[in-house]
């Protein structure tokens, strides 16, 4: 028979799931940590499942030899394996007696073990220069450099309470910046430029570059020569949102860096989510090492681990200091 | 091996980060067909060396096929991906990791990745798109989720493995998944739809920022409390006081022997069942439905946390009919009302909620 495309085929999750974990289905009502990297769910009856979490390289590039790595250690100490919505992988099902062999195996192929609880979790974020187009700064070199930076305090709970970074190419935040507890963020510092003549061969949609520009910085004339578009500086957030519309005809200019958000907050403490708010605006971004963005993320860090109680995320922290006193205390604010 | 500089000859590696503890995407890429001489490039130039792209129709694939456009044609002229939706959950067999990999040797550029979205991206010359979308249709997967169409349904990790799960999330992901399978791959909103299921207010997956729909398991209830379980984990050292100071509405008061609940001030929140075994998830179980959420400075709202649109919609027995009623109907109100180009989140700033839960049949004050 002929193949039909598309196939129409929803994949079912509960293939990939071992017998065990199907018998189990929604009997877990406990875990813990027993060590970093390492979760232990429990059901009432007693029968436990080891997750061995392992961090994975940046935004979640994995080679096919890779892939068949991780096949390899399902099926060799585990019963199956996921994927995190911060780009880890987790072996779940793992072997009591299997897993000091597991470890092992996974530092030995140079991948990291840990990102649990009071931890650095796993780094995320967006393509940047591997495959965007947008992007201001490299957010997988990046996150690269961070996780180097500061690879000891994944695998040792040593923290407050557990600490999530993201790096966002752009201000698109395909990388999440916005939703971590401390978010790297890629910015323009010129406005947007534009090519005129271009723009008048080859119109874009004028009525969405206006609807869509957040700051209300597009303004769109209509004089004897077509329409003339300006866009006033003052106004403009160098989003990127114009660029995207008219790719042909708008440009952003040569000067980027980073920008570092803080106090993402998501719904588990019970009090509401929020996004991150402006902690730095500007630092350079120079690969491959990104030494002022290591520095400038290595003092909020600092900051919040001397000030916090213990449970406290960094959200909660600037809560109940403030986050000019945060800033202040990380030799972060900027004054003027 | 960690720690080793990758050996490659395709390239001058010197602007990229290829050594320290941490594992190196660029050890992954080299391992690949990928154009790695484009990224080097890139970080030469301080600016990609990609240019906008687009989606590409090809025989019958209405979504699922995307490229980027290149700046430096002398290395390559684009780079085309197949988004393959993912099985929600982010779960995956040994052999179906196994299939994916040979898929990707032998149809595509080798290189797999894991998007923050929720889906897998697998890199291919344009030419091979049928024959891997095919071998991709032979593992159960299938492409879709490019363009303004509803992005593959994601959820967190669900009961398979998770104690705190409320409503069984990936077993509703998919359900969603199978009843909306057309609108995944065949664009015709006003905007792209990111839409998740979370299984407890936890929100592990953080969707109700990432995600223009998020049903989120709830209980009405109380939580369930065994007094002697507490008393069991108090003499083992767990901190009531640190518990009572962590609910959000101070709602738990403790006598030394027992605790209680005051309904009245109780958030319905997951605090005290994280931290304690002796509170558990009440039993009168549903979703509640958030809008809106989005991460990127687009539109005229920006970035947003989304807001609820109904607090309660229950489910019961895996009944999920409700939920997918009335997320239908949204999307029909959302394709005719909603502006070109406008998310989910910037519709219901302009529209109101008050506006869409008539447009939808819905009592603005009764709820489901």
């Amino acid at each position: 028979m002929e193949r039909q495309f598309p196939a129409g085929i929803m994949p079912d999750f509960w293939e990939m799931l071992s017998p065990r974990l199907r018998e189990n289905y929604g009997q877990w009502v406990w875990h813990e940590f027993p060590a970093p990297g390492v979760i232990r769910h429990l059901t009432a009856a007693g029968e436990a499942c080891i997750s061995v979490r392992v961090q994975l390289p940046p935004n979640g590039y994995l080679s096919a030899a890779t892939l068949r790595v991780l096949a390899r250690w399902i099926r060799t100490y585990a019963e199956a394996g996921r994927r995190t919505s911060r780009q880890a992988f987790e072996l779940v099902g793992v072997a009591p007696d299997r897993l000091a062999d597991l470890l092992d195996e996974v530092r030995q192929h140079g991948f990291l073990v840990g990102g649990t609880g009071s931890a650095l979790h796993q780094i995320k974020g967006c393509t940047g220069f591997v495959h965007c187009q947008n992007a201001a700064i490299d957010s997988p070199g990046i996150m690269k450099a961070l996780g180097d930076a500061l690879a000891d305090e994944i695998d040792a709970c040593c923290y407050p309470a557990p600490l999530k970074l993201s790096v966002s190419g752009c201000p698109n935040h395909c990388g999440a910046g916005v939703e971590a507890d401390i978010g790297i963020v890629g910015i323009f510092r010129d406005p947007p430029q534009l090519d005129l003549q271009r723009m008048a061969e080859a119109p874009p949609d004028f009525g969405l570059l206006g609807r869509w520009c957040p700051g209300g910085a597009i303004k769109v004339k209509c004089g004897p020569e077509g329409r003339l578009l300006t866009i006033l500086e003052d106004r403009c957030i160098r989003c990127t949102s114009c660029v995207m519309v008219a790719p042909d005809s708008i440009s952003m200019g040569p000067r980027r860096g980073a920008a570092i958000v803080v106090g993402g907050r998501g719904l588990t403490g019970g009090r509401g989510a929020n996004l991150a708010c402006m902690a730095v605006p500007y630092l350079p971004a120079e690969p491959p090492h990104y030494p002022a963005i290591i520095q400038a993320v290595k003092r909020l860090i600092a900051a919040w681990v001397t000030g916090a109680k213990p449970g406290e995320r960094v959200a909660d922290y600037i809560d109940r200091v403030g986050l000019d006193e945060f800033l202040h205390q990380a030799g972060a604010r900027t004054g003027s | 091996m960690a720690g080793t500089r990758p050996d490659d000859e395709r390239t001058n590696l010197r602007h990229a980060p290829t050594e320290g503890r941490y594992p190196s995407h660029v050890r992954e890429l080299v391992a690949s067909k990928f154009p790695i001489a484009m990224y080097e490039a890139g970080l030469a130039d301080g600016t990609p060396a990609w240019g906008h792209g687009g989606f590409l129709l090809l025989d019958d694939l209405a979504a699922g096929v995307t490229y980027r456009a290149s700046r430096r044609p002398d290395l390559v002229s684009e780079s085309v991906l197949v988004r393959v939706l993912a099985p929600v959950g982010g779960w995956f067999s040994a052999d179906l990791l196994d299939r994916m990999a040979d898929a990707a040797d032998q149809h595509g550029e080798g290189l797999i990745h894991l998007t923050t979205g929720g889906t897998i991206e697998i890199y291919v010359p344009r030419e091979n798109v049928m024959p891997l979308v095919a071998a991709l249709n032979d593992c159960g997967l299938d492409v879709g989720s490019t363009g303004d169409d509803l992005r593959g349904v994601t959820a967190c990790c669900g009961p398979a493995r998770c104690d705190c799960a409320i409503v069984d999330a990936t077993g509703l992901a998919t359900a969603i998944g199978r009843q909306f399978m057309d609108e995944q791959q065949y664009p015709g909103f006003p905007h792209k739809c990111k839409t998740a299921v979370a299984g407890c207010a936890n929100d592990c997956i953080r969707a109700v920022m990432q995600k223009d729909h998020t049903f989120v398991g709830v209980y009405r209830d109380l939580p369930r409390l065994d007094q002697e379980r507490l008393r069991e984990w108090i003499a083992g050292g767990g901190e009531m006081d640190a518990l009572m100071a962590a609910c959000p509405g101070a709602a738990i008061r403790f006598d030394g022997q027992e605790a209680v609940i005051d309904g009245d001030r109780c958030a319905r929140c997951m605090v005290c069942i994280n931290r304690s075994p002796a509170f558990r998830p009440g039993r009168e179980r549903g979703v509640a439905w958030v809008v809106g959420g989005k991460y990127g400075c687009r539109g005229p709202a920006g970035p947003m946390v989304g807001t609820v649109l109904i607090p309660f919609i229950p489910v019961v027995d895996g009944d999920y009919s409700q939920v997918a009623d009335v997320f239908a109907r949204f999307l029909e109100v959302w394709s005719e009302h909603g502006g070109i180009k406008e998310r989910v989140g910037d519709f219901i700033v302009r529209y109101g909620t008050d506006n869409i839960l008539r447009e939808m049949g819905l009592d603005p004050e009764g709820g489901c």
